[in-house]
């Protein structure tokens, strides 16, 4: 078997310009890093290519070439080196390499890159020209009824995690069944010495097979494409596995293990497309994903079972259904629209089981919106406010409505790398205010999350708040004593006997006159035992600090005194802090004689001998 | 978010304080703010536990204003006045300590006993009340007077009160419960305090604070004094100081 050669074709400028060599900036300033974005774009076209009605099976490959596969590349893949120093050094670089570690983006169960292969003449009826759009021009406008990508631009990104800027292309197009090879380098503008004049070219160069006629390379195509393919180790295509396969050369792990950047790819897929991986999400739209590091797989866990996207697509569930709990329809007034639905969900923090080591791109605290349109390709996370115990966390789900103005006016609010929404994108318009009054309501959500109980006013207080006067009421009254709710030790005479005569504390009971000063008269209860052996009760009486008696005081200051002792049944009584009971028993008010501007406390107690 | 704090239990400190004061201070292995000791815990409620590098910065700051008043200098003169007042001054404006958290004594253990025992020493020597949780303890009693004391953001001389009152003045305050725990009080008999010993000389107000300070719990058993209009407390403020002094100088001369 001997393989096809492939040609190198250089583009030259046209004779009306080009645009320039900018291509490789097209996606505008990522807010992603270039691996993210590489995913994001990749999948997002993948999404854009699932027309079969069947959902795409996507593997994601990491792997070092072998030596036969890089001699392939040599030998019959990049025979010809572009003519411009960079480019060919990049390539040569990268060819030069003991280990030569590609990353490949394989897509079955999808369309495959259809169509002409010339960008300039379309037969008339022409619907598919996906691969044109993918390799021919740039910045082409999307056809797939609310699409993922919506620039055409995003292709770029392959290029950039490309040390050496070059793409191979596998496709196997639907309908036709023709399989497709193509490469594709982007380099710098040159010029070249021709027939003495300077012959410029924009950089583009693609490797495929030379048309003799007018000497541009098409891509390799049918058996020979094939066996190309699977002797550079392209995933194997057989029994119509239509779909597109990228190699992405000289792969950018800016150091990293392959298995670390495996495990990053398998965080990216999850992060940026677990509502089409959830169990749930309708069988032409879900992926089913997977990850390869060297031939060995790595495992990618389902979002319901990944802390905390298990959050979001309880959400995503309550948005898709419309009800819940927590599910709110955003719209705008001026002009009335609705805009999408929002919904939140609720949950405890569970340990993280990150993929990765460290820089994890999963927040250790959940509390963020994820935005997506109804293609259900989150376009960024809006970060809200955490709830105030850290235990508990929140994630929400925001669907644009799919009304085609609303729809079509955020999708015009992304920049080129779909991740973000930029209302200043869009001129004024009730697009850019659909835009902006969805992202102000979002963020108003977000925040209030995490502070639920701020400015929710009791809609049952008719009166001023109590807070204020209970409190300085509480300071008050915190320290005094009285007969309130309790047992009462005193009831039920007749019933048990206590082990020892004892009198209960003396409760204040109300203040007296006697000539210039006051008496303040408490009483307590006093109670035998079984044999009677409470002889005297005495009193004292202390000014009251804090609530108790003042024990250690200074002489410097004025002391109450026991003015008098007497039972409530009049029968006994004494001028003294000291009262004869022999065995009696009943209820006795003590008469303190007040200092001015003081509390009092007073203690009341029983002994069993005269002199005690 | 409230920041939460570690927290040392009393049995466990009681322990750690026994091993500390036993072996000296020398022998002490520092303040690991990654590891903390086994016993420590943080309450099950809402907030953030404290980040290892924010306990750092706090030991590293206290230690910095220890140095500054002589601790680590042995032929230095020790600034204890100072460094209660600049310590005051930092726990009260330090946010971290702006919660439920400071008002707990464990979290107090955990600082006099764990994260700065050698501070400790240094000002107080080994008595234990100065390591645990309560109105002794080193940190916990300067951050109560910072709490109590401070005159509020934007006013003329914010912390002045911290440095002007003497070390019995502020023990005064803040280690009664009905004054200390009532800032309004607090500050006011502080504010009184001040403008009487400009009236009778710093060195005669041992006395007359302690005797005014003892009138004024009493008639705080009977007067909402804290709700009094400030003109009207502070009024009444003077009045016990003068009745103090004038009790003071006729027991002297009987």
């Amino acid at each position: 078997m001997s393989l096809i050669s492939a040609s190198l074709y250089s583009e030259p400028y046209g004779i009306t310009g080009n645009i320039g060599e900018n291509s490789r900036r097209l996606l505008g300033n990522p807010s992603l890093d270039p691996l993210q974005t590489v995913i994001r774009e990749a999948v997002q076209n993948v999404a854009d290519s699932a027309k079969l009605g069947i959902g795409p099976e996507i593997v994601i490959r990491v792997r070092r070439l072998t030596a036969e596969q890089l001699e392939v590349l040599r030998q019959h893949m990049l025979v010809r080196l572009p003519g411009e120093p960079t480019s060919c050094a990049r390539l040569t670089e990268f060819l030069d390499r003991n280990e030569a570690v590609v990353m490949e983006i394989c897509d079955f169960g999808t369309s495959g890159l259809g169509g002409p292969t010339r960008a300039d003449r379309i037969p008339i009826g022409t619907e598919n020209t996906d691969f044109i759009d993918f390799l021919r021009n740039i910045g082409t406008p999307r056809d797939t009824e609310q699409g993922g990508g919506t620039y055409g631009f995003g292709k770029a990104a392959l290029y950039r995690v490309s040390r050496c800027s070059t793409i191979l292309v596998d496709s196997l197009v639907a309908g036709d069944a023709e399989r497709r090879l193509i490469g594709c380098h982007i380099g710098n503008s040159y010029e070249e010495p021709e027939n003495g004049m300077h012959r410029r070219y924009t950089g583009r160069h693609w490797w495929g097979k030379l048309d003799s006629e007018d000497s541009i390379v098409d891509p390799v195509v049918g058996e020979e494409a094939e066996q190309l393919a699977s002797a550079l180790g392209f995933l194997s295509r057989g029994d119509g596995r239509t779909g597109t396969s990228i190699m992405i050369l000289d792969f950018e792990n800016e150091g990293e293990e392959l298995e670390t950047v495996g495990h990053r790819i398998a965080e990216s897929l999850l992060w940026n497309f677990w509502p089409r991986m959830m169990r749930d999400t309708p069988a032409d739209r879900r992926f089913s994903c997977a990850v390869e590091v060297n031939g060995v797989s790595i495992n990618i866990p389902s979002p319901e079972e990944f802390s905390p996207l298990h959050l979001f697509v309880k959400a995503m569930r309550a948005a898709r259904e419309g009800s819940g709990d927590d599910v709110h329809r955003i719209s705008s007034r001026r002009p009335i629209k609705d805009l999408g639905i929002l919904a939140m969900e609720k949950g405890l923090r569970t340990p993280r089981r990150p993929l990765v080591d460290e820089d994890s791109i999963f927040p250790p605290v959940s509390k963020h919106i994820a935005l997506m349109r109804p293609v259900e390709l989150v376009v960024k996370y809006l970060e809200g406010e955490a709830l105030p115990d850290e235990r508990i966390e929140w994630g929400g789900v925001f669907i644009a409505s799919s009304e085609h103005e609303v729809e079509r006016a955020f999708a015009n609010s992304e920049p080129p790398a779909h991740d973000d929404w930029i209302p200043d994108n869009l001129p004024k318009s009730p697009a850019k205010t659909f835009v902006n009054v969805a992202l102000r309501r979002l963020k108003a959500h977000a925040f209030d999350m995490g502070n639920l109980t701020n400015g929710q006013p009791s809609t049952s207080s008719s009166g001023p708040p109590l807070a204020r006067v209970a409190g300085k009421l509480g300071m008050v009254l915190e320290s005094v004593g009285g007969d309130g709710a309790g047992r009462n030790g005193g009831g039920g005479g007749g019933g048990t006997r206590l082990a020892r005569a004892r009198a209960s504390r003396p409760v204040f009971e109300r203040l007296e006159h006697d000539g210039d000063s006051t008496i303040a008269v408490f009483s307590s209860e006093v109670r035998q035992d079984a044999r009677r052996s409470g002889r005297v009760l005495t009193a004292k009486a202390a000014v009251a600090i804090e609530g108790t008696a003042a024990v250690k005081i200074e002489k410097l200051i004025a002391q109450p005194s026991i003015a008098a002792i007497r039972a409530i049944d009049g029968g006994s009584r004494s001028v003294s802090d000291r009262l004869c009971l022999d065995g009696a028993e009943g209820r006795y008010e003590i008469f303190v004689r007040m200092p001015p501007d003081c509390a009092v406390t007073v203690d009341a107690e029983v002994l069993p001998v005269r002199d005690g | 978010m409230v920041t939460l704090l570690p927290r040392l239990t009393a049995l466990a400190a009681e322990r750690m304080l026994d091993d500390f004061l036993h072996h000296g201070v020398s022998a002490w292995r520092g303040f690991d703010p990654v590891n903390l000791p086994d016993e420590v815990r943080f309450a099950a409620t809402g907030g953030s536990q404290v980040h290892p590098v924010t306990l750092r910065d706090l030991r590293s700051r206290v230690v910095k204003i220890a140095k500054d008043c002589g601790f680590g200098n042995d032929d230095e003169k020790k600034d204890l006045a100072l460094f209660d007042s600049e310590v005051s001054v930092w726990l009260a404006e330090n946010p971290i300590l702006a919660s439920g958290e400071s008002l707990r004594d464990d979290t107090w253990t955990f600082i006099g006993v764990a994260m700065a025992p050698d501070i400790v020493f240094w000002r107080f020597g080994t008595s234990r009340e100065r390591y645990l949780g309560g109105i002794r303890n080193t940190f916990q009693r300067l951050w109560m007077r910072g709490r109590v004391l401070d005159r509020g953001p934007g006013s003329d001389g914010r912390w002045d009160l911290l440095y002007e009152l003497t070390e019995d003045a502020l023990v005064q305050i803040t280690e009664r419960p009905s004054i200390g725990g009532d800032p309004i009080l607090a500050r006011a008999i502080a504010e009184a305090w001040v403008r009487a010993a400009m009236h009778h000389g710093k060195g005669r107000m041992e006395p007359i604070m302690r005797h005014a300070v003892l009138r004024i719990r009493i008639q705080n058993e009977i007067r909402s004094m804290s709700s009094l209009s400030q003109a009207e407390l502070a009024k009444m403020l003077d009045a016990f100081f003068d009745i103090a002094e004038e009790t003071i100088t006729a027991s002297l001369q009987v």
